[in-house]
């Protein structure tokens, strides 16, 4: 089996990023040999914050380093592991970290959601925010999305991905 | 200074690529310098296998038709080489000369028509036809559009010439405006992943990016740059060549070349539609599980039909969890109280007898 997961997910205590460790170790403690591919956020993803976080005239995003990729572009590196399993060694095994895939560069989240809605003509004003209860949002803030010094780094960036696709 | 400025534009119309790859073969690496003009290039390159190594420069004029390739082969003991030209006529020629004997013509009348040269296993001759059918284009606009070609094929080592009939296929687009493309020649068939500016990525059984060597600013068209590539370390690449290695990668060549059967769950999302399009075009039997079409992973609900012979599953369906939790933030809200849950476990059996076990998600998040 071949699993997506997301870059820095065991750094965190909560929310999606700890579901999908859950998700990880549920598939590692199978019978079936597991390939795992974590990735950074989707550029997709950006837009889907920027309506989930829309209460009228603004929307709420939450404050994130973040570094960027198209899911067309982790699509083949999750094909590759389906039939060349040893492009990534197996999880768990001695010195084998998962490998990870990300954008060439760090983004800010509310830098590329301001850019987005410029490039929509959407006149929704974007607010970064905080949330307090959220016990991990000091590692959204200061990095723990961000990839290690393994991952593959590939294109295109969120801004040439707006120019693509609008 | 108007001779100046004509060929600074001259200059910015060309893109240099540094390209490497691997192939499956632990002891196969081939690399190339190439610049690319707006309807021509030229690259030199090498390759290294077990028992010989290669190193070729290749001319083209307009519209990437060859004009030179210059290819040499050495081995323990001994060398061959071969000046394989096209003249502004249409007319091939080639000189070849082996194991210390002299130089001698080889016959090429059968080559009239050719365009192009191809260099046996090396993965940057299959650039020319791409280009000057402009297949990329036709393959990110999910065209099928089929070009017969005849060509100058080297035989590698020996470094004799055919007249080789292939067939290209744009098939649909690669990440990165890159094209998955079909390719043809007699009984060999394959999908090659092309990059956008028509040069191989992938070659299945032959070439691939090498692990952890990535180009870390990428060209644009009609830009002049210079690519760096940056290497971290790859401890599989300075493992030892053994026995059991040549094994490994000998049963791997048969599983990548294999057309298998692949389920996708999560196949219609954001990232599956993706994965379930590079699969096809490489060639595999893919099945795209959604509860659109009748398949939930978290339920079960016809699970065991999508998976019946399927040999590998690919589970990006991560839908589920903001399904279950009504949306992200509510999730990350909810977040103290995330637990693994209960997880649907469902089997399913192919028609060897081998059984998948699924344990998709986390209910009830």
């Amino acid at each position: 089996m071949v699993v997506v997961s997301i870059i820095g997910c065991d750094r965190f205590t909560a929310g999606y990023s700890a579901a999908k460790l859950a998700h990880e170790q549920a598939m590692l403690s199978g019978p079936i040999p597991v390939r795992i591919l974590r990735a950074a956020q989707f550029h997709e993803f950006v837009a889907q914050l920027v309506e989930w976080g829309r209460q009228g005239e603004v929307s709420y995003v939450p404050k994130m380093r973040t570094q960027l990729v198209a899911a067309a572009t982790v699509a083949p590196a999750l094909a590759d592991l389906a039939y060349d399993p040893e492009s990534a060694p197996a999880p768990g095994s001695a010195g084998a970290p998962i490998p990870e895939i990300a954008g060439r560069r760090e983004e800010n989240l509310v830098d590329m959601a301001n850019l987005l809605a410029a490039r929509r003509g959407d006149p929704v004003k974007i607010e970064g925010v905080s949330d307090p209860a959220d016990p991990d949002r000091r590692l959204y803030e200061t990095g723990g999305l961000l990839p290690g010094p393994d991952a593959t780094l590939a294109g295109p960036t969120f801004e040439e991905w707006l120019d693509s696709t609008s | 200074m108007t001779g100046d400025s004509s060929l600074v534009s001259a200059v910015a119309a060309q893109t240099v690529r540094v390209l490497a790859w691997k192939g499956p073969d632990p002891v196969r690496v081939d690399a190339a310098y190439a610049t690319l003009g707006p309807d021509s290039l030229t690259a030199r390159g090498t390759s290294a296998v077990a028992d010989y190594v290669v190193d070729w420069v290749l001319e083209t004029g307009a519209a990437w038709v060859t004009r030179r390739l210059s290819v040499r082969t050495r081995g323990d003991g001994w060398v061959r080489s071969l000046e394989l030209g096209r003249d502004a006529d249409g007319s091939w020629s080639a000189v070849r000369q082996h194991d210390g004997q002299r130089a001698g013509r080889l016959d090429v009348s059968g080559l009239d028509g050719a365009l192009d040269c191809d260099l046996g296993l090396c993965p940057f001759t299959n650039t020319m036809p791409v280009l000057r059918h402009d297949l990329v284009a036709s393959a990110q606009r999910g065209e099928s559009r089929r070009v017969e070609l005849v060509m100058a094929w080297v035989a590698v080592p020996d470094l004799t010439v055919q007249v080789s009939p292939q067939r290209y296929t744009s098939l649909g687009p690669a990440s990165d405006g890159g094209a998955m493309i079909g390719f043809a020649s007699g009984d060999f068939e394959t999908t090659i992943e092309f990059d956008r500016d028509g040069l191989v990525r992938v070659y299945p059984g032959l070439a691939k990016p090498p692990a952890g060597v990535t180009e870390t600013s990428r060209p644009r068209r009609r830009s002049r740059s210079l690519v760096a590539l940056r290497h971290s370390s790859d401890r599989r690449n300075l493992a030892g060549v053994t026995s059991t290695r040549h094994l490994k990668t000998a049963r791997r060549k048969l599983i990548m070349q294999a057309r298998r059967k692949i389920a996708v769950a999560g196949g219609t999302g954001r990232v599956g539609r993706h994965v379930v399009d590079v699969l096809k075009a490489r060639g595999h039997d893919v099945r795209a599980m959604s509860r659109s079409g009748g398949v939930d992973v978290v339920t079960g609900d016809g699970l065991g039909e999508a998976l019946a012979g399927v040999e590998c599953v690919i589970d990006v369906a991560t839908g589920a969890l903001v399904r279950a939790g009504g949306g992200y933030r509510v999730l990350h809200r909810r977040g103290p109280e995330l637990e693994p849950g209960r997880r649907a476990g469902r089997r399913a059996t192919d028609g060897r007898g081998v059984h998948h076990r699924v344990r998709p998600v986390h209910r009830g998040l």
